[in-house]
Order: C-alpha cells, then structure tokens, then sequence
C-alpha cells in the first residue's frame, strides 16, 4: 500500500486501509467464513432456481407451444372443430384423440401399463414438440424413449396397445357394451426424444410419462370414432388465454359437437336425439327455450309387462305424449296397442304391473316394477306404429333378431317367444305401452339424462337452423367439453412448486448459522487482538461512534470480498447439491431434470443477504466491546463476569428444561408424526437449556478455595471460562451438530410394519390402479376386502409432486365399506364435525352446498395449502366450478396426493368418468408375492398394476427419507464446520498464550505435558459440545427409540458418537500441534 | 485559573464480598498551566485510578474534577472524548502504536476526529523534529526502539496541543539512559508549550525532576 507519507491523505479510510494490510492473516479468516456462510446461503437459493427453473423448462417440453387445452374426455367432436376455432382464434389448433393404453412387447411379454396414446396429425407436432421429428410413416407407432425403454422396443420392432375405447354410451351404464378395448399392433417408427414432444402431457407433473403417437385416422378407426376427437389444443404458447378459446369455441361449435342431431319423422316431425342416448336436463331444456313445443320423449326397454298370470317379456315403453298419451291420462294409466292388450288379454281398466331395471351405482341394476292401469287400448295404426320412438341402443336397434340383441342388461334370451320375435320382424322396436312423461321419468330417469329424445313441431327451418337455436342455448361445458388453461396452471404450478430454495435454505440453516459462528468469532479473535488499539483510540478521545465506523468499515471490506468470494462459492455448492439431487438425494425429485441456473437476481440477493449477515455477525461482536470503558478496553478486552447475566442464563437453561420436561409429560410417546414433531422441539428446547447452563455456569466468579491446589486443568478450564463467547460459539456449533446427526439419523423412517387397519394402509395388502376402468367393482372374496375405487384425472398432489397441484384428483370411495373396516386413522378433523362419524362424515350433505371431503393431513397442509375446514374449489367433469369442504385430514395414508368424496358425489361431480381405476385389496394368502403376480396378470388387459400396500405407502416415505438424509448430511457437514471452528478457537487461544505456554516450558513441564495441558483443556469445550447436543438429541429420538428401539442400533448410534468425538479431537489436536510448533521458550524470551 | 482541579476525589470499587474497595479518599489537586506534578505510591495504591479520572477515562464515586473550571459531571461519554481529544494529551507506560501505521501516522490518530486540520501534520512534523525523529517519522514502530516508541507517544499526546499532559509510568519500559531523557524532553516540552503535566511514576529520579512531587498513600495524596 502506498505510503501516506507525507500524510496530508491520512484519514479513517486510510488507516481502516492500513489495518487491513496488516493484519490480513486474521482477515483472511473473516473472509472465509463469510464466504462460506455466503457460499451455502446463494447455493440454497440457486437450487431452489434450479428446481422452479426444471420446472418451468418442463411445461416448456410438456407442452410445447400449447396455450390451453380443451378436452371432452368420453365425448368426441368433429374433427373438424379445430380447423373451425384456427380460422376464429388465429391460432393453430389441433384435434387430437387421447385414450388410455397397456402397452405390450409381444416377443418377451413386457409390459406397460398406463400409456398415453396420442391419434394425432400433423398440426398437433407444430404445436406440441419444440424440436423437428424424423419423417414416420402413417401406419406405425411413435413412442416416447421411457415407453421405449420400458418395453426395451426400438424403430422396426412390434408393439400391441390395447386401447380403452370411449363407448357410445356412458360406459357406467347397464346399456352399454362391456367391450370397451380396441387392439392395435404397430410397428416402431421412432422414438421420441425430450425436446421433439416424448415428454407430450397435461399433467402438472414431473413424472416421465409413457406416450405412444399414433395417427389419428389410424386410431379414429381403431376406435370406431371415424372424423372424431376428444381433445383439442391451442398452440400461440403466452398469447391465447382460455377465456378468449372458450369464448370462440362457444361460437363456433355446432351441434355435431354437443353430440346432437336432428331427424324428421313422419308428419314433418323433427327429431332431436344424443349421441348418448339419454338427454340430460339442460339440452332439454335448452330445446324447449329454442322451439317452442318441443317435448321430451322417453323410450325404454322394460323386462316384462304382465297383467296376472300373463306377461309379455321385453318391450320397449314410451312416453311420447299426445296424441299417443291422450291428455289427462294420469301417471298411472297406460295406453297398450293392440298387440299387446291381445296378448296379455288386458282390457280398459285392467291393471297391469310393468318390471324394469333401474340404473344404480355403476353398472349395477335393481329390477323393480310400478303398477298401471289400462286407460287406452290403440290400434296397430299410425302413429302407434312409429319405429322411430324406440332409440339406437347399440347391440338392439341395429339387430334383426332378438336373439342377436346384445346390451349390457342381463336379457334372458329363453323368455323371448316366437311371437315376440315375429313382433321383432313386423314392427321391430316399436313400443308396445305408453305412459305420461312423468311417470316414465319416474322409473328411468338416471344420471345420464331424463329422456331419450326431443320431438319438435314441423317446422319450415332447415334442420341446421334448428339445431344452431338449441346449440345456441347450450354451452360446451354442458355437454362436458372443459377448456383448460395448461399452460398457464402449469407455469403456475411450476413457479408456486416445492420452493427447494427456501427448503435447502432450511436444511442448510444450521451450515449457515455455523459459518456466521465461525465469522463472528475469527471476527472477535482480530477485535480482541487489538483491543489495546481499540482502547487508545478511546482514551485519544476518538469518540466511540467513530470507533464503531472504523471497525464497521474494516468490516465490511472484509464482508464484500468475501461475499463475492462466497457467489462463486455459492455456484460450486449449488452444483453440488444438485449433482446430490440427481444421485443419492434423487428421492426428493424424483424424476425432474435439474440443470444449473444463474440468475444475476439471486447472485445479488444470496451476496446482499450473506454479507449483511455476517456484518451483523461483525456488529455484535464489536458490540460487547465497544460498551465497556477505554481502560477495560485496553486493558485486554476481558469483561468482569456479570453475575446476574450468569445467574439470568442458568434460569433460562433450567426453564428450558422444565419445558422438556412438561412436553415428554405431556405427549405420550409411541408414535406418529405429531409425537416426533413434540419431541424434536423438545430435543431443540433441551440444547437451548444445555447452552444457557453452559453460558451460566462460564459466568460465574469463580469460588477462591484456598485449601484447593491449583491444577493446570482447573487453570485451563478458567482460561475458557474468560472468554465466553468464544467457548460457547463452539460448544453451541458442536453441540447442533450433534443433535442435528442424532434426531435425523434416528427419526428416518424405517420399513412399515404392522400397518393394521387403523395404520397408512388401511389393513389392505395390495394397491392396485388400472389404465382401462373396470366397469364393475373388483369382486370381493370376503366382505369388504376389496375397495374400488373412482378416479378423476388431476395431478399428482403427493409430496411426489413437486409442482404446486392444481387440478388434484378427486376419488370416489365406498364410504360403508371404508366404515365398516374401520379403516385408517384421522390426524384432524374441521370444526364443528363429529368425528365420532369417522367416514360417514362423507355422506352428510353440508348446509352450505359444498361437498366433504377427506385428504390426507399432510396433503391438505402442504401439497394444498390449506388447513381442514377449508374449502377446495375444482372443475367437475362439466366444467363448472365445485366447493369441496376438506371436512377432515387423514393420518399418512396410501390415499397421498388424493382427494375423496363419496361414491355417490363422485359421480354427481364426474359423471362421464367411466368406472373403478384404484384398488385397495386385503388378500390373507401367505404367499403374498405369488398372489400379487397372479391379480396382475388376471387383469393383464386393463393394465393392472398391483403393488403392497406397505410399499405404496413407503414410496411416499422416500421424500422424506431423503430430505431427513440430506439434513443429515448437510448437520455432518456443519458438524465438520464446527468442528473446524474449535480448531480454530483452540489455536486462537493457544497462540495467544504462547508466553503463558512458554513459561510452562521455561519451569520444566515437557512439551508433551504441555501438549496434554491444552488439550484437557479445550477437551472440556469439545466435552461440553458433544454432551449436550447428544443430550438433546436423545431427547428428540426419544420416541422413535421407544416406538423401534430395535431399528435403532446401539452399535450404530455409538458409532456416530464415537465418529464425532474422533473427528473434534482431529481437529484439536491438529489445532494445538500448529499452534506450539517451534521453540516457544525462544518465543518467550523475544517478548 | 487552574488547567485541573480535583476536589476531595474518592474512588471505591464494589468486591465480591460485599465491603468497597476504596482506592482514594478525598483526594484533592490543583494544577494550573506549566505545573509539573508527579505522583508516586507503590503498586496498586491508585496512582493509575488517579490518573484515569483526571484524564476522564473513569469517572470519581465522589467529588469534583474541574478541567479549566468546567465540573466534568454532567459531561456525557461523548463530551468526555472531545474533552480528552482536544485538551489532554495520553502518556502510557507502554507506547500502544499501532503497529500498521508509521511514526507520522501515529502521531496524528488523534487528530482524526477533528477531521484533521491543515496544519495538523505540519504540527506533527515540527514535534517530530522537535523530538529528534524527524528522519524516522515514516518509519513503523516495528523499526523504531523503545526510546523512539515512546517519543513518537509522546509527540502523539501533544499533536493536539492539550492544556493537560498525564503520564502513566512514562518510562516504565525504558532503560536508565532513556528514560532519563523522556523525561527532560517531557519538561522542555512542557515548558516550551505551558501545560500542566500530571505524571504517574514509581521513579523517584523521575519524581524529582517535577516541581511538585506527591506520594499517594492509603489513598491520600500527601506532599
């Protein structure tokens, strides 16, 4: 440094400067530290950018240039659409035709289950893949590389999809065909890769998905959809928001859309019928807002009619209305042709019973039956004659016989006799009885609609007028056509995820604070070396504020280089931590593709915040010395022990330890997250009462007993005792070190045993989800040890998900089953209910509308954010907007990441989604893994997939496991850190007692002896440390030492404790061997 | 009028058993501009406590201090420094120069507060002169010998042209020859600029060269 010389410069900075370059060695030390604390401090934010970023970058791959998405789900629309919302939008939009598939390679069986299968053209690849893809012929299959790799298929080789073919009907009804899969085989023609679309999915999930591309003609034909799809996406990425799409697609969508059409019958009639047969409400009434006179029509095929001992099997009823249905005909009369009254030989005012099945849950049918009495009797005429009454239920209206009738409904083909099949042949489906609209509404109304048609009044409009009036009235959601905004509920989802930034701020919270220690204290070291100085500046009349800006400014030259120092640092951690998250940490991630991301923002912030830290750090330490006076100052910097602080500590050290005890006493110990939780404030609550003992105990003045001799150790211990910040910054680094190791490594959760029916899996032995739906509930070999289950698309809202969920999937249960087992544990229940109810609590309808719900506890809190009370909006399966009320938290359970409602309002809320895809099963056969293999390939073709249970519910302890490992590792880390510290500390102390030392050689103690004399010294420091924090940790694993002491091995726990007494007395020793290196009588003599 | 006053000064220290220490009792001194007092006792009667509450380091439990007539009372920490910045100056036993400052730079430290006036280093170049270390000044005190240390302390104490000098065993580190001649320059100094000079020595050869000389003896100060 330039001399000041001729010093008419010399001011505060330049003699800040000279300090600086004097004593640099000692600064050398701050500069680490500060870089360090700033180093973990910018790599913990870095890594929550890379994770936020990963997740971002992964709508970016999902998605491709897609703004929203609309889907149908069951419902298919013209494939035309698209290109009519492209013209509107401006946008490109693509048609696409999405189902579920298992996946097969037929030369060595593999199998996948759960496949994406895309029909798709070419617009869909300019809108969803952000790479070009090679040139693939028509015919063959497009996979992605981990539906790749998990057949072990590449380009050339077979692949069987069997698909999940959307019926004509809802699925879930009787009606309908239970052949619900389509085969295809088709040959490899690539594999796709991240960037060209692979990772094509809606989901807001990080999890790889399986996708197949297919074209769309191939699979429309596959599928028997010919000119349909059931999903349309919206490219223009930022520019297209789902108001505007759902605005243009109300505007140009027709009635081929809504799954509408119109016939003219006889007598200029016009006809409106559903695709799906039955006609819901709101078409209805939106046909009776548009045509003024259309009525309703309801057809339906009844088992038997039967006046006395004469019946007629199988004929459809109708409820046409007049004139068929004279007015004034009550609800109980019914109207017969001729052919029937003859054959059941029934008169005008005869009573007639008629049996019908009625629609349950799913697939299930009652047969009941309504008593009529004869009001009319119509000839073989006119209209009675109408074929057209009867509507086109598949595998009836389009057979020649009655033999070849084929629907869902359990038809007794014997029953059927020669004149029924020559009724068939004259008059087909004609119906052969006619009741009022009311009382056939009465008897068959279901959730798929109350009618199954609209008959509207001749009319001059042309049929495509008529039907754009009713269209008119009806919005896409009505028919269940939900538009989506995926991108913009992904970047969301993305941006609010698991904030690994704040997480790894957390679990690196004890490094930081550890390093902030060490700063203060290498800080304090230079502070009290030059506490002469500091003194005379004192006594010269420098003012003691100015004193501060010296040493502040000394500060914070030390604090800029090292925080800058501490980014590069920081770069380097977060590189390594990352490498951690993708290696022996990868549970915390599971499968999201973390890359390194620096952002100037986070740079600054990390650098802003590490240096202010550890400035505070600095401020502190100056704080206690600036308070005394000059002469206490300069005379060394040591504070008269202040009995009463002494006295103040020892209080709060033994309330700290009243607190752990009234917390052991208060919470029982044996298990669950709640009693681990108590115990681990407990275990903190113990190291916090241990350090203000310790504090207490260096403050006290020390008891003059003349009789004592004086030992070198009891010298030692006092020398600590003189400066006790110092012994405690180390004893407290040590001592959380400790604590932390021993309450993570021991509160890891081990193999789930003994779950029972109150425990995470409910006593059930294996989980099982389907790709296909399985129609009817899984059969049960004992009462209530199969639960199926009804599963909504959504997201993933377990801790498996990093995103923030969005749209989480909503499972129907079988709430008497679940009841009657007594299944599961609640952690919380909402205000004001009953948990005495337990899973009842699902079926009270609430005052307000909104529909219970139950979801994990930990789920609610954290994958939702919400508490149990709250309310959680969703979509229904029409898109409109439902409440449900989180009514009470599951203890951990194998139902993570999902919502549950009852059956019966999971199929008010989604009632286009067909069946059971999740399965609980109870299965008392000891050779569970033989019986786990034999139920998957039983249900092989509906891709199921069978675990345990208890490996289910561990899956999810993965993610905790792992965040427990990497605070263990980071707590080893900081241990190590603090360890270090004390090396330091004991170097500090010993260099500055050299004379003392010295003079110990001068008088004849050996070097060795000297050697020993310092480190029973430090020992005490390192003692001290290692007790308490071992102390505190014993406290924390308490329980889990209770709950598993078996799982817990001694020889493990004793070698950790002995690993960390090694590892102090490494670094101490090291310490003491650097520090009385050279001939220290020499020493003694030059001063 | 007198440069410093103390009247009936006590001074007691609180013991871990209960009972004060009491250092000096009621002791009283008037100085007045070019006195040169010395004040000798064994170790630990209070010479340094004296010293320390004269030069407002430590406040007295009772009685007065008067600096040019003003009672340092209800003076305030920071009063107190501008007090001791500007019109006192500090002679320790030990020299207490920063090591990372050359002789130059030592001396004007106390000039810092002020916010350095000009003529401050000419001053301190002069004293420097005036002491025989005008070629030394850019030295560090690593390079300077005890002798010169503790003139460049001495130049230090008087950069500010105080109205008071107080110095603590002055030549308690120095050898016979040196010390001898610390101390002439301390009273040619003082002659030269008329303070008054309040040393603290167990040297009688020292005490002698005062022109008043004071035992401090069970805390009272006897001529």
């Amino acid at each position: 440094m330039a001399d000041f010389v001729h010093n008419r410069d010399f001011s505060l900075a330049a003699l800040v400067g000279r300090g600086l370059l004097h004593y640099r060695r000692t600064h050398a030390g701050v500069v680490a530290g500060v870089a360090l604390a700033t180093g973990i401090l910018t790599g913990a934010l870095m890594v929550g950018d890379a994770v936020r970023g990963s997740l971002l970058r992964r709508v970016d791959l999902r998605l491709g240039d897609t703004s929203v998405a609309i889907g149908s789900g069951e419902h298919f629309v013209s494939s035309d659409l698209p290109l009519r919302l492209k013209a509107e939008l401006g946008a490109d939009a693509a048609g696409v035709i999405a189902v579920r598939a298992v996946a097969t390679e037929p030369d060595h069986g593999l199998r996948a289950n759960r496949v994406d299968v895309y029909g798709v053209d070419e617009t869909f690849w300019t809108i969803a893949a952000r790479a070009e893809r090679g040139p693939y012929q028509a015919a063959g299959v497009v996979l992605s590389r981990r539906l790749a790799e998990h057949l072990g298929v590449g380009v050339g080789e077979t692949v069987i999809l069997r698909l999940d073919r959307p019926g004509r009907m809802h699925r879930d009804m009787a009606l309908a065909s239970t052949d619900n899969a389509s085969v295809l085989r088709l040959t490899v023609q690539g594999v796709l890769g991240d960037e060209e679309g692979g990772l094509f999915s809606l989901r807001a999930e990080q999890a790889v998905p399986m996708n197949a591309f297919v074209d769309r003609a191939v699979l429309a034909e596959a599928l028997d959809l010919p000119g349909s799809v059931n999903l349309l996406l919206v490219g223009g990425r930022d520019l297209v928001s789902a108001d505007t799409a759902a605005g243009v697609l109300h505007q140009v969508w027709r009635a081929q859309d809504a799954g509408l059409s119109l016939r003219k019958l006889k007598h200029d009639e016009w006809e409106l019928q559903s695709r799906r047969i039955f006609m819901e409400d709101r078409v209805i009434a939106a046909a009776q807002l548009a045509l003024p006179g259309a009525r309703p029509v309801f057809t339906y095929l009844v088992n038997e009619i039967r006046r006395e001992d004469r019946a007629t099997p199988y004929s459809f009823v109708a409820a046409p209305g007049a004139p068929l249905v004279p007015k004034g005909m009550p609800d109980d009369g019914i109207v017969l042709n001729r052919w029937l009254a003859d054959d059941l030989g029934a008169a005008v005012g005869d009573e007639v019973s008629v049996r019908y099945f009625v629609m349950g849950a799913g697939r299930g049918l009652s047969e009941t039956s309504r008593v009529f009495r004869v009001y009319a009797i119509t000839p073989m005429a006119g209209r009675a004659l109408d074929r057209t009454l009867m509507p086109d239920f598949p595998g009836l209206a389009d057979v020649d016989n009655c033999g070849d009738w084929e629907s869902g409904l359990p038809i007794d083909l014997d029953q059927v006799r020669e004149k029924d099949e020559a009724y068939w042949d004259d008059f087909g489906g004609t119906p052969k009885a006619f009741v009022t609209l009311a009382a056939a509404q009465a008897m068959w109304r279901n959730r798929y609609g109350t009618a199954t048609a609209v008959r509207v009044s001749p009319s001059d409009e042309s049929a495509e007028t008529i039907l754009d009036r009713v269209v008119d009235r009806l919005t896409p959601g009505d028919c269940g056509i939900r538009t989506i905004p995926v991108r913009e509920m992904g970047m969301c989802a993305g941006r609010e995820g698991v904030d690994f930034g704040q997480l790894f701020l957390g679990l690196s919270f004890f490094i930081i604070v550890a390093a902030l220690v060490l700063t203060g204290m290498l800080f304090a070291f230079g502070v009290e070396q030059r506490a002469a100085e500091t003194g005379l500046l004192m006594a010269l009349g420098w003012p003691r504020g100015m004193v501060w800006r010296a040493r502040l400014l000394e500060g914070a030259c030390l604090v800029l280089p090292g925080a800058l120092l501490g980014v590069g640092l920081g770069v380097a951690y977060s590189a390594l931590i990352l490498q951690g998250l993708q290696s022996i940490w990868e549970g915390a991630v599971g499968s999201a593709m973390l890359g390194l991301q620096v952002r100037a923002s986070t740079l600054v912030g990390g650098a802003v915040v590490g240096a202010v830290a550890a400035w505070v750090a600095m401020w502190l330490t100056l704080r206690r010395q600036l308070r005394r006076s000059p002469v206490e100052v300069q005379g060394g910097g040591v504070a008269h022990p202040a009995r009463r602080f002494a006295v103040g500590a020892l209080v709060v050290g033994a309330c700290c330890w009243g607190g752990v005890v009234l917390l052991a006493v208060r919470v029982s110990p044996g298990g669950g997250s709640e009693v681990a939780g108590a115990f681990f404030v407990a275990g903190a609550l113990a190291l916090l009462g241990c350090l203000a003992i310790i504090r207490g105990l260096f403050g006290m003045p020390i008891r003059r007993d003349r009789t004592r001799a004086v030992s070198l150790v009891a010298g030692g211990i006092r020398a600590v005792a003189q400066r006790p910040w110092h012994a405690l910054g180390t004893v407290a680094v040590l001592a959380a070190g400790t604590f932390l190791v021993i309450a993570t490594g021991a509160n890891r959760s081990g193999a789930v045993t003994d779950p029972g029916r109150s425990g995470g899996t409910g006593g059930f032995t294996f989980y099982a989800e389907s790709a296909l739906p399985l129609l009817q509930p899984l059969k049960a070999p004992a009462p209530n040890a199969v639960l199926s289950v009804r599963v909504s698309a959504g997201d993933d809202a377990s801790c498996l998900n990093l995103n923030r969920v969005q749209r989480p999937p909503v499972w129907g249960v079988d709430v008497a089953l679940l009841q009657a087992r007594g299944a599961f544990a609640f952690a919380a229940w909402a205000e004001g209910t009953d948990p005495s109810l337990r899973w009842d609590i699902l079926n009270r309808p609430l005052p307000d509308g909104a529909i219970p719900a139950v979801a994990d506890q930990g789920v609610i809190l954290w994958g939702l954010g919400k508490d149990v009370g709250d309310e959680l909006v969703i979509r229904d399966g029409r898109g409109n907007e439902r409440r449900l009320r989180l009514v009470a938290g599951l203890q951990n359970s194998v139902f993570q990441g999902k919502i549950l409602v009852s059956e019966a309002n999971f199929l008010e809320l989604f009632p286009g989604e067909p069946g059971y895809r999740a399965f609980l099963i109870e299965n008392d056969s000891p050779a569970m893994d033989a019986a786990r293999i034999e139920l998957s390939r039983a249900f092989r073709d509906v891709g199921l997939d069978v675990r345990t249970a208890v490996a289910h519910l561990e899956s999810f302890s993965v993610v905790q496991n792992t965040y427990l490992a990497i605070f263990l590792h980071l707590g080893a880390f900081g241990l190590l850190l603090g360890s270090g510290g004390m090396g330091v500390l004991v170097a500090r102390h010993v260099l500055a007692r050299r004379s003392e030392l010295a003079m110990l050689r001068a008088v004849g103690f050996s070097r060795r002896a000297v050697r020993a004399y310092v480190l029973a010294e430090h020992g005490v420091i390192l003692a001290l440390g290692l007790l308490s924090g071992g102390a505190a940790g014993l406290v924390a694993v308490w329980p889990a030492l209770l709950a598993r002491g078996v799982d817990i091995s001694l020889v493990e726990l004793l070698l950790l404790v002995a690993g960390l007494v090694l590892n102090g007395m490494i670094w101490m020793l090291a310490a003491v061997m650097v520090a009385i290196r050279g001939n220290l009588v020499a020493a003694l003599r030059r001063e | 009028m007198s440069v410093i006053e103390l009247d009936e000064v006590t001074k007691r220290y609180p013991r871990a058993e209960g009972s004060d220490l009491v250092v000096l009792k009621g002791v009283s001194l008037r100085m007045v501009a070019g006195d040169c007092v010395a004040v000798t006792g064994p170790s630990g009667c209070g010479k340094s406590t004296l010293l320390n509450i004269a030069g407002t380091l430590d406040r007295p439990s009772s009685g007065r201090v008067l600096l040019d007539g003003e009672d340092l009372a209800a003076a305030d920490d920071r009063s107190l420094a501008g007090i001791r910045n500007r019109r006192i100056g500090f002679v320790f036993q030990l020299h207490h120069l920063l090591p990372q400052c050359t002789a130059l730079e030592n001396v004007l430290i106390p000039t810092l507060p002020g916010g350095g006036d000009a003529d401050a280093v000419t001053r301190a170049e002069h004293l420097l002169e005036r002491v025989g270390l005008a070629d030394r000044r850019h030295e560090r005190p690593a390079r300077l010998s005890g002798g010169e240390c503790q003139r460049v302390a001495v130049v230090r104490a008087l950069v500010n042209e105080p109205s008071l000098l107080l110095a603590d065993e002055p030549t308690g580190s120095l050898d016979s020859d040196t010390a001898a001649e610390l101390v002439n320059l301390l009273v040619e100094l003082n002659r030269d600029a008329q303070m008054a000079m309040l040393v603290v020595t167990h040297s009688e050869a020292v005490a002698e060269r005062m022109d008043r000389h004071y035992r401090l003896d069970h805390g009272r100060l006897r001529p």
